[in-house]
């Protein structure tokens, strides 16, 4: 019987110490903390006293834990302003918090976080120090009891200077919009096919750094193709709009049709459909992201087609593309 | 004996135009006037005529801007553009200013002013051309306001014989979409990331979504994929949408979570083939077992019921 009760007794010890080991390990993570990799420090102006400075801070972490406090301190003195939280990726939102030269943000609900995640934070409306010289932080993960999870670990030192260039690089929004033809002229004649049915294409490019990208919509004058001459005869459109678009009807019409590289072309335009412009406007082309360097092309047929019923004279219209950058 | 002149098609030289704002929102506070820079732009090789009117924005969903036929009457007598024509020389550009009075007392916001550019129509044919940009100016009055963002996640479904299932994919990854949704009175500037991990698998995968506009009552939606799964993996997307509650100090987030089984086709194939054969193995070797039962008693009675092997077993 003893023999028995001994054979068991000895794993239960064994798991006991496993366990034992197990919350030592946990329960003083200070002892261990690591040294946070891939630190980055950097600042949006390195004038000395210059304010409304963003402080960006990268790092990866190297022990996983609850995150409940980051510290960022900055060496030196001076450190001023009241920051608030720019962005935040890798940690949870959190509440932002300078005191002297500590900058602490307190994550609102800690979760654990794995080690080797990169976080990223950005705090805006600080104000540099007065003295010019080489500054680093020093930051710090802890638990929300403000035990230490990894760090200290110093990051790369920025330089605040008053007799240097400060840089500041400001790309403003921006949409350029290019047309190849500003003005146009069909002469049309009922007497050769050849001549009663012609297109001018009209060239449009567009950039944009726009992160959403933008819509073009394109109008017409309410009077359509009109002539001045007795009785304001007009060429008819060759729909009442994109959402009746059709292939070309012939007889006496003026339409459009759109093709393009780079934007979406409004599904209306497929299969060579010819459309009506209207004056209220229609969207025929749009795009949800940057253009980059490279323009988006969009070409714009229009076609009037024309037989003896029309009635000679001059015609006019105004034609007008719009495009406006989309918000993001 | 006549010549008949037929007029030859004509069109006229093209035009450029470019118009660029402030990049971040300038802070204006109840009753200030402020002037905002904006430049237009003429990258082309003529000069460009051009008039700067007031318009309204209507913003849509994802991003979406449309600008009205008229001035915003919120902006009336409150908004300065650069009156008359103005003339932007080739290759040249002018740097304007938008002279805002802010009303007082008004509520801690963000702000838009639109605006349109046109080139003023040289009337060289018949049927004129015009690249007109239309274009905004966001204000931000600051102060404490309350921000309120929705947000749901869907994973794509996987539909067999009708029924959605939801938390099964066929495939290398699972596709899904979140809506972000501006349910409050304010407008709301928000980032996020989208991070993806499948189990077994490495280290979690963090898609970062930068700083952005929602006005109020729009939605934006972003399409969504796991990380590739090999053979079979449980695929779990945690998307996070981080905001200023009330004030810029503090934060405030939304954590959606999903999970979801990804087996490859090529496993689903592997599978049924291993099914199918045991199947067969079964099949095969129950037939087996019949035939032999059928045998055995006929064995031992000496009578097999086979002739014709039972000839062949008592031949020398």
């Amino acid at each position: 019987m003893l023999s028995i009760s001994k054979f068991y007794r000895r794993p239960a010890i064994a798991t006991v110490l496993v366990m034992a080991g197990g919350l030592l390990a946990f329960a003083a993570p200070s002892a261990n903390a690591a040294a946070l990799t891939s630190v980055n420090w950097s600042v949006t102006n390195n004038q000395v006293s210059a304010t409304n400075v963003t402080y960006t801070y990268s790092f990866k972490t190297a022990t996983a834990g609850t995150i409940g406090k980051i510290t960022f301190t900055v060496s030196g003195a001076g450190l001023g302003g009241t920051p608030a939280i720019n962005k935040n990726y890798g940690i949870g939102a959190g509440t932002v918090l300078r005191v002297g030269q500590t900058i602490t943000y307190t994550v609102t609900t800690p979760v654990s976080v794995s080690a080797g995640i990169p976080i990223y934070i950005e705090f805006s409306a600080l104000t540099n120090s007065s003295t010019a010289t080489s500054y680093t932080t020093s930051i710090t993960t802890q638990t929300a009891a403000s035990a230490t999870i990894d760090g200290p670990t110093t990051s790369n030192s920025v330089t605040l200077a008053a007799n240097n260039t400060a840089v500041t690089v400001t790309i403003a929004k921006s949409l350029t919009f290019t047309i190849d033809t500003t003005a146009f002229t069909l002469a049309l004649d009922p007497s050769l096919p050849a001549l009663a049915d012609q297109t001018q294409n009209v060239g449009l490019t567009v950039l944009t750094n726009a992160n959403s990208g933008y819509t073009l919509t394109v109008s017409d004058l309410a009077s359509g193709l009109q002539s001045s001459g007795t009785g304001n005869p007009t060429i008819a459109d060759a729909s009442a709009g994109k959402a009746t678009s059709l292939v070309w009807p012939g007889g006496d019409r003026f339409g459009y049709t759109v093709t393009g590289t780079g934007a979406t072309i409004d599904g209306a335009f497929s299969g060579s459909k010819y459309a009506g412009y209207v004056a209220a406007g229609e969207q025929i082309a749009s795009r949800t992201n940057p253009t980059g360097a490279t323009p988006d092309t969009i070409t714009i047929a229009n076609r009037v087609s024309i037989d003896y019923a029309a009635q000679a004279g001059d015609y006019t219209d105004t034609i007008t593309y719009t495009v406006t950058p989309n918000y993001s | 004996m006549g010549t008949a002149f037929a007029q030859t098609p004509s069109r006229s030289a093209g035009r450029s135009l470019a118009v660029s704002v402030p990049a971040e929102p300038p802070m204006v506070r109840p009753g200030e006037v402020s002037s905002i820079p904006i430049r237009v732009v003429n990258p082309g090789d003529a000069p460009v005529v051009v008039r700067i009117t007031g318009r309204a924005v209507r913003f849509g969903d994802n991003g979406k801007v449309t600008l009205t036929d008229a001035p915003d009457p919120m902006w009336s007598n409150r908004v300065t553009f650069p009156s008359g024509r103005l003339t932007i020389p080739a290759q040249s550009y002018r740097d304007l200013k938008l002279t805002v009075r802010m009303p007082d007392p008004i509520d801690p916001d963000l702000y838009f002013v639109g605006f349109l550019v046109s080139p003023v129509p040289q009337q060289n044919g018949r049927v004129a051309v015009v690249n007109e940009i239309g274009s905004f100016i966001t204000l931000d009055v600051p102060g404490p306001r309350v921000r309120l963002l929705r947000a749901g996640m869907d994973i794509d479904p996987t539909v067999i014989g009708g029924v959605r299932i939801p938390w099964f994919v066929v495939g290398t990854e699972a596709h899904g979409s979140m809506e972000v949704t501006n349910a409050g009175r304010s407008q709301v500037q928000y980032w996020g990331e989208i991070d993806g991990s499948t189990w077994p698998g490495g280290a979690p995968a963090q898609t970062r979504l930068d700083r952005s506009l929602l006005p109020i009552g729009r939605e934006k939606t972003y399409r969504l994929s796991t990380a590739h799964v090999w053979l079979i993996g449980m695929a779990t997307v945690r998307s996070i949408i981080v905001y200023p509650k009330v004030n810029d100090q503090s934060t405030t987030q939304i954590v959606l979570v999903r999970h979801v089984l990804v087996v490859t086709p090529w496993l689903i194939a592997a599978v049924a083939i291993a099914i199918a054969l045991l199947v067969w193995r079964v099949v095969r070797r129950r037939r087996r077992r019949r035939r032999r039962a059928r045998e055995k008693p006929a064995r031992t009675n000496g009578e097999p019921r086979d002739t014709r092997r039972a000839g062949a077993l008592v031949e020398p």
